[in-house]
């Protein structure tokens, strides 16, 4: 397998529920050994694809390939021939049989030996003496874990994974994807991670696909998709956004309380959006009130920051920021904002 | 996921489900083939008016007090400091393993002249409480003694908060055992003939006896069918659709319970006088009548009749289990309006006293299967209509144990789909269908009524032969059939204790 070629490939695949649309036209191309991250809200059909992906759905139509091969539409590969591990959100253990046992289902008689078993759940960073448990003795994360290394052990084309983190605690949730994406990585596995959580797409895989009502909003890599959204829901629903209502005119739009203009190639009332990331507040009490400056209405502590409302005098939308805490702002003080990188531009829907 | 029902599988359960509704239509049927004038004066005569005014009698006294000795028997165990409470929760479900029929012999050995409304009364609570007593104390053991406490803190005295928090939260479990009770009082046909006490069930074998299946016969048939149907929508409708439910992760903690000091002492007389009317009456004459008749009452014949009920009760469990599989597996795999109605006629079938399924399919198989009449297939197929609601909702738990998602993990671990239901689904789903298998068996083992109308001639099995003996004051001979009886309904009442300690909900 070279870098470039294409692990696992789905076009134009559909699928409906009782007429309802549920995939519609999906294409996804996943380099070989790299991750992607579907990311969605609930009921947008993410998990439909991963079925699909499985083989325990039928597309309607489309197809899906995995190293070339096509396992449905030109061909119809059932999926205990697919190759294909998976992971469910709750791991999927089977409650009869031992951690052990679980770990081997998949394997052909004579390769159930002890050193085998205790190798795979080594390398999900579990100990090896955890193969005589039952299910139940384990904590999710441990289950999850368990889950993973019984489908590695059939060293597949590819891994699904159905939001496998979802149901964990936050601290615990991130060491385990950690551990699953190291152990993925390493393996050089394509990956398919599914969630509904926009961090744990950006942060686990080397493309995000923003899904929505069964279609593809945007894919790419998690920076672009991140700091260049294709539109305003794809903008609100990968992270938080700070927004400024602004009005376009011969190709530039003024960015409100900050020294700067953007290009645009839209005209009359705009949102521009950035990160909060992006976004300085900075006191200028020294500068006149008006187009030059905000006033600061409220501050929330937040811990690591504040939020602050400010707003200019005669405006009717005040603004919602978020500042360094450090930076001491108080009500009444006048700001300016300072934006580092580029601001995205969107027309205003209100 | 929805997915299509498959095909041979809702058949089965089509099929299935019609079987079970085989006495529902035929007394449907015979209502209709009498015509109005006939059934209005089978229907509205004195005899029937007597019938209903003891029946009501009977559901009227002995409910109350099944719910009065359940829910106190519920809280002495679940509630106070009792000593000895953990050996009394059990002994308080025990006498569910004395078929009531068995009862009412022991009770006519001690006190001869037993009989009319208070022996009837007597044997029946007796004999049925423990059907409130284990679900309310199910749900007691349940109930999260946080709630109670922030009543204490609300000012309310221990009283107070008896009343007005912890006994509504039990109404649903006091609801359900009381229909169990009811239903079982419709139905009881041994221990009300044995005492002479007429019901409609003892009413519809007596007419049998002197004109067959005539309209008599299923005119009282569906007078009772209707009493038991009304029974059933009336206690849905109680219910209503509300659940009390604790609310919150986790398991409840146990409550404390209240310190009885001195109380203990009249606790104690009546918690004997309980055991002594339950467990002490039936044990007392069985082991007197076992000593009186010694060696001679254990003949061969008990042999041979105890290995016919084994056959039968084998037979019957298997199939009664394999006819209500398709059906549990819709309900669970595919659950829709549907599958909903063909798991509804089971629940309407629950209802039907084996009395009248005896009597439907004696009166179908003379009018249409001639050949089958009085052979063991046709009993084998009463049993498992009439076992069949219960061996349902068994399996529908075992398989809700077995989601789809593991068949699923399994075949994409390369097992093929009939191989990912062999090694997971049929694995995790196989001790529930032993299991049921066996509540099956246990039940046709004890089962009476629709044997004596349909069992093969000469066919006896330890019910109806311990009916023949006691029948003819045959007191000692009796016995160690009635040994048997509570000997084989031991397991069942020891596995339903068990279960409303662990599972959840009613």
């Amino acid at each position: 397998m070279t870098a470039g070629e294409i692990g696992l490939e789905a076009r134009r695949l559909t699928k409906s529920y009782d007429g309802a649309p549920v995939l519609q036209g999906i294409d996804l191309d996943v380099p070989a050994g790299s991750v992607a991250a579907v990311v969605g809200p609930s009921g947008c059909g993410k998990t439909t694809l991963l079925r699909c992906i499985a083989g325990f759905e039928t597309p309607e139509s489309g197809e899906v390939r995995i190293d070339g091969r096509a396992v449905a539409g030109p061909a119809w590969v059932p999926a205990h021939r697919r190759e294909v591990g998976y992971v469910a959100q709750d791991g999927a253990l089977f409650p009869h049989l031992t951690v052990g046992q679980n770990v081997a289902f998949g394997l052909p008689r004579r390769e159930r030996s002890r050193a085998r078993i205790g190798t795979l759940l080594e390398a999900v960073a579990l100990e090896a003496d955890m193969a005589g448990r039952r299910p139940d003795q384990l904590s999710g994360g441990q289950q999850q874990r368990v889950s993973l290394a019984r489908a590695l052990a059939l060293r597949p084309r590819v891994m699904l994974l159905d939001e496998p983190f979802s149901a964990l605690d936050t601290g615990l949730r991130v060491r385990t994807r950690e551990i699953v994406g190291d152990v993925l990585r390493g393996a050089g596995i394509t990956t398919v991670l599914v969630t509904h959580d926009q961090e744990e797409a950006l942060s686990f895989a080397d493309q995000v696909a923003v899904m929505t009502h069964g279609a593809f909003r945007q894919v790419g890599p998690p920076a672009d998709v991140y700091l260049r959204p294709g539109d305003l829901e794809t903008a609100r629903f990968t992270g938080e956004t700070v927004e400024l209502p602004a009005t376009a005119a011969g190709g530039r739009v003024e960015v409100p309380f900050a020294a700067a203009a953007v290009d645009t190639e839209l005209s009359g009332p705009v949102r521009l959006v950035l990160r909060p990331e992006q976004v300085e507040v900075r006191v200028a009490d020294d500068e006149p009130v008006g187009d030059g400056a905000a006033v600061v209405e409220q501050v929330d502590f937040r811990g690591d920051h504040v939020r602050v409302r400010v707003r200019a005098p005669g405006e009717q939308e005040p603004l919602v920021l978020r500042a360094a805490t450090v930076a001491g702002l108080r009500v009444g003080d006048r700001v300016r904002l300072r934006i580092s990188g580029d601001a995205n531009v969107f027309p205003d829907r209100g | 996921m929805r997915s299509h029902p498959p095909v041979v599988t809702s058949l089965l359960a089509l099929i299935v489900a019609l079987a079970a509704l085989i006495p529902l239509i035929y007394v449907l049927q015979s209502a209709y083939d009498a015509g109005w004038s006939t059934a209005q004066q089978l229907i509205f005569r004195p005899r029937i008016g007597e019938l209903f005014a003891n029946t009501a009698k009977l559901i009227g006294l002995a409910v109350p007090l099944s719910v009065l000795l359940g829910v106190g028997a519920a809280l002495v165990v679940e509630r106070t400091d009792l000593p000895g409470r953990s050996v009394l929760a059990l002994l308080f479900a025990a006498p569910l393993a004395v078929p009531a029929f068995v009862a009412s012999y022991a009770w006519a050995t001690v006190w001869p002249s037993i009989g009319g409304l208070p022996g009837a009364v007597l044997i029946s609570v007796a004999a049925y409480f423990p059907f409130v007593y284990i679900p309310v104390m199910a749900t007691l053991r349940r109930l999260d003694p946080a709630v109670e406490e922030s009543a204490r803190a609300l000012g309310l005295g221990p009283a107070a908060v008896l009343w007005r928090v912890v006994l509504p939260q039990l109404r649903l479990p006091i609801l359900g055992g009381a229909l169990l009770v009811a239903m079982h009082l419709l139905a009881e046909y041994g221990a009300f003939a044995y005492i002479q006490f007429d019901t409609f069930t003892t009413a519809i074998y007596d007419q049998f006896q002197s004109t067959f299946a005539s309209a008599a016969a299923s005119m009282m048939a569906g007078v009772l069918v209707l009493c038991c149907l009304l029974l059933l929508v009336g206690e849905a409708g109680i219910r209503g659709r509300r659940r009390y439910s604790r609310l919150g992760p986790g398991v409840a903690r146990p409550a404390r319970p209240a310190r009885l000091g001195w109380w203990g002492v009249p606790v104690w007389v009546a918690v004997l006088a309980v055991l002594g009317a339950t467990l002490g009456v039936p044990g007392w004459s069985i082991t007197r009548w076992l000593i009186s008749g010694g060696n001679a009452a254990w003949t061969s014949d008990l042999t041979s009749t105890l290995l016919t009920t084994l056959a039968y009760g084998v037979v019957g469990g298997v199939i009664t289990v394999v006819a209500a599989l398709p059906i549990a597996w819709l309900a669970v795999r595919h659950p829709g309006r549907w599958v909903r109605v063909l798991e509804g006629s089971t629940f309407v079938a629950a209802a039907i006293p084996g009395i009248v399924v005896g009597l439907a399919f004696v009166s179908y198989a003379i009018r249409y299967a001639q050949p089958l009449y009085q052979t063991a297939p046709l009993l084998v197929a009463a049993y498992a209509v009439l076992f069949l609601p219960r061996a349902v909702v068994t399996l529908r738990a075992g398989i809700a144990q077995a989601p789809p998602s593991l068949e699923e993990a399994a075949r994409s671990l390369g097992a093929s789909a009939p191989a990912a239901f062999v090694r997971v689904a049929l694995r995790l789903i196989a001790p529930t269908v032993g299991a049921s298998i066996a509540l099956s068996f246990l039940g046709i083992a004890g089962e009476l009524t629709a044997t004596l109308l349909l069992a093969p001639t000469g066919t006896r099995t330890l019910a109806t032969e311990f009916w023949a003996l006691s029948g003819e004051i045959d007191y000692a001979g009796a016995a160690p059939y009635a040994l048997l009886l509570v000997v084989l309904s031991m397991p069942m009442t020891y596995l339903l204790f068990r279960q409303s300690r662990k599972v959840a909900g009613l």
